[in-house]
């Protein structure tokens, strides 16, 4: 079984007649039939009501569930028939920062940081270094050897981007990384993801935040019941002042 | 690899009681059929031996000659069970008694009171076949009586099969026990980490890199539990051995005792091969399990 990329190699992301029911399609599905594609390079905003699909599209993106019909290609994989050892893979160019952060709390935040880099087999002097870079560059030099619950809401959310940057991924998925921050907190978030943005990432943001939607520009596409109700276009994109 | 010996070594840490348990329970499996194995190994010898010593003595009708004897001989000899046939005269036979029983008042009898008492002493390859031969001797014209010790050969033979069965039985309800230790120990572990496993994925880790160091601490318990049993037998059979050739001398006379060098050259492999195989299903099972969900 191969899964060879259909579309171009500009297409990060293809999603054709993409359908979500949990639990077998008894219940409402959580996504219904949508068809999105997002360009290299774009930075995209998906926002919408709470339970209108925008984590299920994110955990279909990382092949955390497999959708109930229809087509994705993520980064040249065809999800639906992508094999087990490509998808370690295929998650190895992809950074992803969850709702729920997902730091290891009997880690420290360094060691948090370097396992991303280590379980690609990477040396550990090499993934030290490397995590302390990009730790530095985050503003929490001084925190490397705190655990998880030591750190306020803004450095866990940082610590969890810091992973999520170790390995230079092409696409950056990110649910809601400012869902409980204050505005200051929330935007030097962003401000850390526009940069990965320059640096050449992909860049998909969860956010149900218009705020900040206004201030950093860029595509945004709204979800509502798992339907595709408004899509600014891959076009328009608003460079940074 | 390194990365999954490391992983492995401290996994067996981490789980602390569990490793240990299932470790002590490798070795005590380990320990018991090795016990169990030296003992039917030294018994085999044993009976190998006395097989030597247990005789089947063919009595003729008086009167029969000696080349008939020997013809006999001759045919008993050609049968396979039997080692070798030696001719006992009427003469050797009474010297024999006379010297055993009578001592000097041997000299008192001026006729052979045994004279028509010629036999063949039969020693066998396998004791096992006793009743056989027996019949088969006991058929034969000319043959008046023999005397054979069907006791004693069954008795060896069948504490040989009970021993042997003992070491089955044993070894094989001891290996499902360890089995299930070293299981519920990677279970365990598996469920611990359970956390980090799914973060490990989503960072692109491979199924070799997450369950590499589960495969390696089923591992390491297999061969820790093989080596320890290995000193322990070493040591304790070993010991035991040398304490009681020294302190009973008698009963080498009786048993006969393999040195350890010739028991551990099957032990050995056993062993690693045990631990080897039963670290490796009991760590693949709960890993398997965990991959099909
Ligand atoms: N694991 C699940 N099992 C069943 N239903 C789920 C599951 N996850 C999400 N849903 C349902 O799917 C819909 C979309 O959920 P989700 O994608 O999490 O929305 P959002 O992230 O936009 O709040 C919701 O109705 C939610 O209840
Ligand atoms: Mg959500």
């Amino acid at each position: 079984m191969t899964t060879k990329p259909v579309s171009g190699p500009d297409t990060v992301i293809r999603l054709e007649n993409i359908t979500k029911s949990y639990r077998g399609g008894d219940s409402i599905p959580a996504l219904l039939e949508v068809c999105l594609t997002i360009h290299r390079g774009e930075f995209v905003f998906v926002t919408g009501a709470s339970g209108s699909g925008k984590s299920t599209l994110i955990r279909l993106l990382t092949r955390e569930i497999r959708a109930t019909s229809g087509k994705i290609m993520v980064l040249g994989y065809d999800m639906q028939r992508i094999r087990r050892s490509q998808i370690a893979l295929l998650r190895r160019r992809m950074g992803i920062v969850f709702q729920d952060f997902r730091l290891l709390e009997d880690r420290s935040l360094l060691e948090n940081t370097m396992l991303a880099m280590k379980v690609t087999g990477a040396g550990s002097a090499r993934s030290r270094k490397r995590a302390r870079d990009i730790l530095e560059r985050m503003g929490l030099s001084g925190r490397e050897k705190a655990r998880p619950l030591q750190l306020s809401g803004g450095e866990q959310q940082k610590a969890a981007l810091a992973r999520a940057l170790m390995n230079s991924p092409a696409l950056l998925l990110a649910d809601e990384p400012t869902g409980n921050l204050d505005m200051d907190s929330a935007m030097e978030i962003m401000d850390l993801l526009t940069e990965a943005h320059r640096a050449g990432a992909t860049v998909l943001v969860v956010t149900h935040n218009m705020e900040i939607v206004e201030k950093v520009g860029g595509r945004l596409i709204r979800l509502d019941h798992g339907r595709v109700v408004y899509d600014s276009g891959p076009a328009e994109r608003r460079e940074d002042p | 690899m390194r990365h999954a010996i490391g992983q492995g070594i401290r996994g067996l840490f981490r789980n602390g009681w569990y490793t240990l348990v299932s470790l002590l329970t490798v070795t005590i499996c380990l320990f018991l059929s090795g016990i169990l194995f030296t003992v039917l190994a030294d018994l085999g010898a044993t009976l190998d031996r006395a097989a030597r010593d247990v005789t089947v003595t063919v009595f003729f009708e008086p009167g029969i000659t000696e080349e008939k004897i020997l013809d006999y001989r001759a045919v008993i000899l050609d049968r396979e069970e039997v080692r070798d046939v030696v001719y006992v005269s009427a003469r050797e036979a009474w010297e024999d008694f006379g010297q055993e029983y009578l001592g000097e008042y041997a000299a008192d009898f001026d006729e052979n009171p045994l004279a028509d008492s010629a036999s063949l002493r039969i020693t066998m390859k396998d004791i096992s076949r006793q009743k056989d031969l027996t019949a088969f001797l006991e058929k034969l014209p000319d043959v008046r009586k023999v005397n054979s010790s069907a006791g004693a050969a069954r008795a060896l033979g069948s504490a040989g099969t009970v021993l042997t069965y003992a070491l089955a039985g044993t070894g094989l309800s001891l290996s499902l026990i360890s089995l299930f230790l070293i299981y519920s120990t990677i279970s365990a572990g598996i469920a611990a980490r359970q956390k980090e496993i799914e973060i490990m994925k989503y960072l692109g880790a491979t199924d070799g890199y997450i369950y590499g160091p589960f495969f390696a601490e089923g591992l390491l318990i297999g061969l820790t539990g093989a080596c320890a049993a290995f000193f322990l037998v070493t040591i304790l059979a070993g010991r035991t051995m040398l304490y009681l050739e020294e302190s009973f001398p008698v009963l080498t006379e009786v048993f006969v005792f393999l040195p350890m060098g010739r028991i551990w050259r099957t032990l050995g492999p056993g062993f690693f091969g045990f631990g080897c195989g039963i670290g490796l299903l009991g760590s693949l099972l709960p890993v398997g399990r965990h991959l099909r969900v």
